[in-house]
């Protein structure tokens, strides 16, 4: 071709290869490079050009795509059979390679499969009921002094719900429930003690979806109707209908009788609240202090929840809230009441994921996230596994590379054979990975407090899903090795195993390096989770929560209290009893407006800090220090002079420098009124999630519902014996549910633990994984330098001087994994650290230890496949050159 | 097989491969329909004409040897098959009856 002739643009012909059948190719473009010479011979070359942009574009049409029909078919079948039965004898041949990869693969996807039915399930809390989307709790919000959120109830004030039914169009209707608490319920013989009795509205059945065994919606129209589960129905009936059938409801010794005018299935375990037992509303209407009834604000003992429009805007209703609170509250102590509470709206189908303050929630969507995540990683980890492996051992595979390709194998041909090789381990694996993840659901399931199944019929999803991540498994770990084997020459395929592979060791080195980052982060997370679990559970709490037992003062207790004090203390083993509204570990809900009659300024100061109701041996029950002024008033309290005692946070919001400086401060609080007297020493009353909280005890004689008994160390059994022998003789019918405060205490962490523990668990696999991986590659790395080994041995190498070699080439792999996990790692876990109040810091130390695990685990691997050369007689490898 | 229905298209393609012998490819084709029916059809449409053609089974095609003329690439050469000469010559005769069967005086009213 002479340099003047002129040549057409190349994008054309580009486009037109791109698109056709290459047996279309080259008679395509020929005719068109012939009608090109041609036309530039009698016309402009600016207008030939423009001819055979037109041509290339007329070519475009459905016969060039065509593929011809008459061979392809039949042969394609029988290139994938021969292309599985390869695959198969190669895993039969190279036993130890394929088991590498398939206990990779398969414990990977059994992970996976694990997580993802944990996170299935997580994400499908309250899903069930048909207007799902639609319906919100209403939860209340106390704001500070600074407009910030301090509190949530997530029970409302009675009259919330009915006026947003009655004045707001959007909303369709809404349900208020009123629970009560371990009623006692009787049928003939039968007898219980439950943990919930609720009042609720007929509406329930326009927000809530429910399945019928017996009756029907009208069930809660009239008084003294009652709807049941049909396990509750199960275990006071038995076999017989419930139907018609008379309970006798027993609560604060008053009884009621109530007819069964419904059965309904139970609520699914995914659901955020279980009720047993639902009785009509105005059955509790008829009784009810009419006082209490007509609250806007305070009175939080109502779930409430809404059920809006399809499409209607949430936030627009949020916003007409506080005009509603300010029409139907008088101002608060001078202020708005929009700027003291407001009302805000839970969709129901997040209230399982997003536990927060006080809500019912026990999960967190952060946690079913990260678990996501780790899910994935460890089926990535796996995925690189089978990628490297693959490549490193390319050699094996070179010469039947080669003579496919002589026999007239294309690129695509080669890399479908390979792509099927992934496949079959993928789909091998899968098995495998499904009975692993059978034997280990057990275990998921005690642990998660789940019932998980495995089973495809319960949960088609899974099957779909875990089949599909099978063939994304497949292609995803067989797309380097079929792309990377079918790029070879074929002469040079042919030539020999010895065939120098330039710059393609980079990316496997990436593959590495990355799966090493994974390994080496997970570590760090699994330190950094240990250590602060660690640190929170042995941080004074600034209370002793050892040797305490707590439980439920009942009203007959209270009622003769110091009585029953006495009584316990004749027992030798018990230290000191006493009787509180709250105990630490718990949650501070309580609060009562307060004002403050500063004596030496006149200046009054209101505020709103949360209450504890104490008797005279509280402090010494839980040994909290007190800083200034005296324990507590020995004498009996009256409402008019009560003594108050704050704790130092307190102290220090009220403006005072130093805590005496509060004694005897004239103060008033809700309804009591009197003078501080003490401060004490501030404890950790809520968890470590939170600061300490100001806060205010009383010596007052309401709610007094928790008993803390301090014990001796000895005869605990005993003791436990005794205290309930004094229960029940106060409450005959109760069940006495002791429980120990520092176990309270541990509970209260018990989403970290869980945290803790499977993150560990899962990691510890996802590093076992990786170990394989390295184990394999550097097994096939040695494999090939045992020659060069063998001449180093030869000429007077020492053991140690191979095993440094070695490990040397992969120093650089783990410092670059290094260098990318700390950054992310600590990304992410400062961000968990933050839902502490209280935390430790990540410090230098932390990060080089695990990154010093991490390499000493690499280091192990290596070693222990290196030794295996340099330790041999190098007379074996050089024998046959 | 689809229908083995001649179109006109498809007939004078054919009936130019009978033309050229062992002359029949791609440009050819076209340029000798070109000279001949002062038509000019697209090279996009020939060859569509040419691939329906052959899944009729009226030509044949095998590949010729690179040649230096249009960059080294290979020609596809055509001609009739037994079939399509029936075909052809059929079409033929149908048209020839037809056209016997008109009365003179119709043609002198054209």
């Amino acid at each position: 071709m002479s340099g003047s002739r002129s040549n057409p643009p190349r994008w054309p012909e580009r486009m037109l290869s791109w698109f056709c059948a290459e047996e279309h190719q080259d008679i395509l473009l020929g005719d068109l490079e012939e009608l090109y010479e041609y036309r530039s011979s009698k016309m402009s070359r600016s207008k030939a050009n423009l001819f055979y942009i037109k041509d290339a574009f007329d070519m475009l049409r459905p016969f060039a795509l065509k593929k011809r029909r008459t061979q392809v078919k039949n042969n394609h079948i029988a290139m994938y059979k021969n292309y599985f039965k390869i695959s198969f004898r190669n895993m039969l041949r190279h036993k130890a390679y394929a088991g590498i990869n398939i206990a990779g693969l398969s414990v990977g996807m059994g992970c996976f499969m694990l997580i993802f039915l944990y996170v299935q399930d997580e994400l499908s809390y309250d899903r069930h009921h048909e207007h799902a989307d639609d319906v919100y709790r209403v939860v209340v919000n106390d704001y500070n002094g600074n407009g910030e959120v301090s509190r949530v109830f997530t029970y409302a004030s009675p009259m919330h719900g009915s006026t947003l039914r009655s004045d707001y169009p959007q909303v369709i209707t809404s349900v208020r429930f009123n629970p009560w608490y371990f009623p006692i319920i009787k049928y003939a013989d039968k007898q219980f003690e439950e943990s919930y009795f609720n009042y609720v509205e007929p509406t329930i059945f326009d927000v809530f979806s429910f399945e019928f065994v017996e009756g029907n919606t009208d069930a809660l129209n009239e008084p003294n109707a009652l709807m049941i589960t049909e396990s509750t129905a199960k275990k006071y009936f038995g076999d017989e209908s419930a139907f018609g059938k008379t309970l006798e409801v027993v609560n604060r010794g008053e009884s009621k009788d109530f007819k069964i005018t419904a059965v309904v299935k139970d609520f699914p375990e995914q659901s955020h609240m279980s009720y047993d037992f639902m009785a009509s509303w105005i059955t509790y209407e008829i009784d009810a202090d009419p006082r209490g009834i007509n609250d806007y604000y305070g009175n939080y003992n109502y779930p409430t929840y809404v059920r809006m429009a399809p499409g209607a805007d949430i936030a627009q209703l949020k916003a007409q809230m506080p005009a509603m609170l300010d029409k139907n509250i008088p101002d608060i102590q001078g202020a708005k009441a929009s700027t003291r509470i407001g009302l805000d709206f839970q969709k129901l189908t997040q209230i399982h994921l997003n536990a927060s303050a006080g809500s019912g929630g026990t999960s967190n969507a952060y946690y079913v996230y990260l678990f996501g995540a780790i899910g994935v990683l460890v089926l990535v980890i796996a995925c690189i596994n089978y990628m490297n492996l693959s490549t490193a051992k390319y050699a094996m595979r070179l010469k039947e590379v080669g003579v496919r390709k002589v026999l007239g194998a294309r690129k695509g041909n080669i890399s479908r054979q390979f792509l099927v090789e992934s496949m079959s381990y993928a789909l091998i694996a899968l098995l495998l990975g499904y009975g692993l993840s059978a034997l280990a659901l057990g275990w998921v399931n005690r642990f998660a407090e789940k019932s998980l199944s495995l089973n495809p019929t319960d949960n088609p999803m899974l099957l779909l899903f875990v089949t599909l991540v099978a063939l994304v498994v497949g292609v995803l770990a067989g797309s380097y090795p079929a792309t990377f084997m079918a790029r070879f020459q074929t002469v040079a395929a042919l030539k020999g195993g010895r065939t120098k592979v330039k710059g393609r060791a980079g990316f496997r080195t990436g593959l590495v390096v990355f799966q090493f980052a994974i390994t080496m982060a997970l570590i760090i997370g699994v330190t950094v989770v240990d250590r602060q679990i660690h640190f929170i559970r042995t941080q004074d709490p600034g209370f002793d929560r050892e040797l305490v037992v707590n439980f439920w003062a009942s009203p007959s207790i209270n009622n003769s209290l110091e009585v029953f004090k006495s009584e316990l203390r004749t027992n030798p083993n018990i230290v000191q009893a006493s009787a509180s509204s709250r105990i630490p570990t718990g949650r501070l809900g309580d609060a009562l407006d307060a004002t403050l009659f500063n004596e030496g300024s006149k200046e009054v100061i209101d505020f709103r800090f949360p209450f504890l109701v104490i008797d005279n041996n509280y402090l010494e029950v839980y040994d909290i220090a007190v800083v200034a002024g005296e324990a507590i008033d020995q004498s009996a309290p009256s409402d008019s002079t009560q003594s108050f005692l704050i704790n130092e946070t307190a102290a220090k919001l009220l403006g005072w420098a130093s805590p005496e400086e509060a004694i005897g401060q004239k103060m008033d609080y809700g309804w009591y009124s009197g003078f501080i007297t003490g401060v004490v020493g501030d404890f950790n009353f809520e968890s470590l999630h939170s600061a300490i909280q100001p806060m205010i005890l009383i010596n007052g004689q309401q709610n007094k519902r928790s008993m803390s008994v301090k014990i001796a160390g000895e005869d605990i059994p005993g003791t436990l014996k005794f205290l309930e022998a004094r229960f029940k003789a106060y409450n005959p019918d109760r069940t006495f549910n002791p429980s120990f405060v520092d176990d309270l205490f541990n509970a209260q962490y018990e989403g970290e633990q869980r945290l803790s523990e499977i993150s560990k668990t899962f990691s510890i696999i996802a590093i076992l994984i990786a170990c394989l991986g390295l184990l394999g590659l550097v097994g096939f790395s040695m494999e090939q330098r045992s020659k060069e080994i063998s001449v180093r041995k030869v000429l007077g190498a020492t053991l140690a001087s191979i095993l440094l070699m070695v490990n040397r080439s992969y120093a650089l792999i783990i410092l670059g994994a290094f260098v990318i996990a700390v950054p992310v790692a600590y990304y992410f876990l400062s961000d968990w650290l933050t839902t502490f109040e209280y935390h430790i810091s990540i410090g230098v130390g932390l990060i080089l230890f695990s990154g010093l695990t991490a390499s000493l685990i690499a280091f192990v691997t290596i070693c222990s496949q290196a030794i295996k050369v340099a330790t041999a007689n190098p007379v074996k490898f050089l024998r046959n050159e | 097989m689809k229908g083995t229905y001649l179109g006109e298209f498809e007939e004078i393609v054919l009936l130019t491969i009978g033309v050229l012998q062992k002359e029949a490819y791609g440009v050819a084709i076209k340029l000798e329909i070109e000279n001949r029916t002062q038509r000019k059809p697209s090279i996009g449409a020939l060859h569509s004409a040419l691939s329906r053609l052959e899944d009729k089974g009226f030509i044949e095609s095998h590949e010729g040897g690179a040649t230096q003329s249009r960059g080294g690439r290979r020609k596809r050469f055509y001609n009739i098959t037994a079939e399509g000469k029936r075909t052809l010559i059929k079409a033929n005769q149908l048209r020839n009856e037809l056209f016997d069967l008109i009365p003179n005086l119709s043609f002198k009213a054209v």
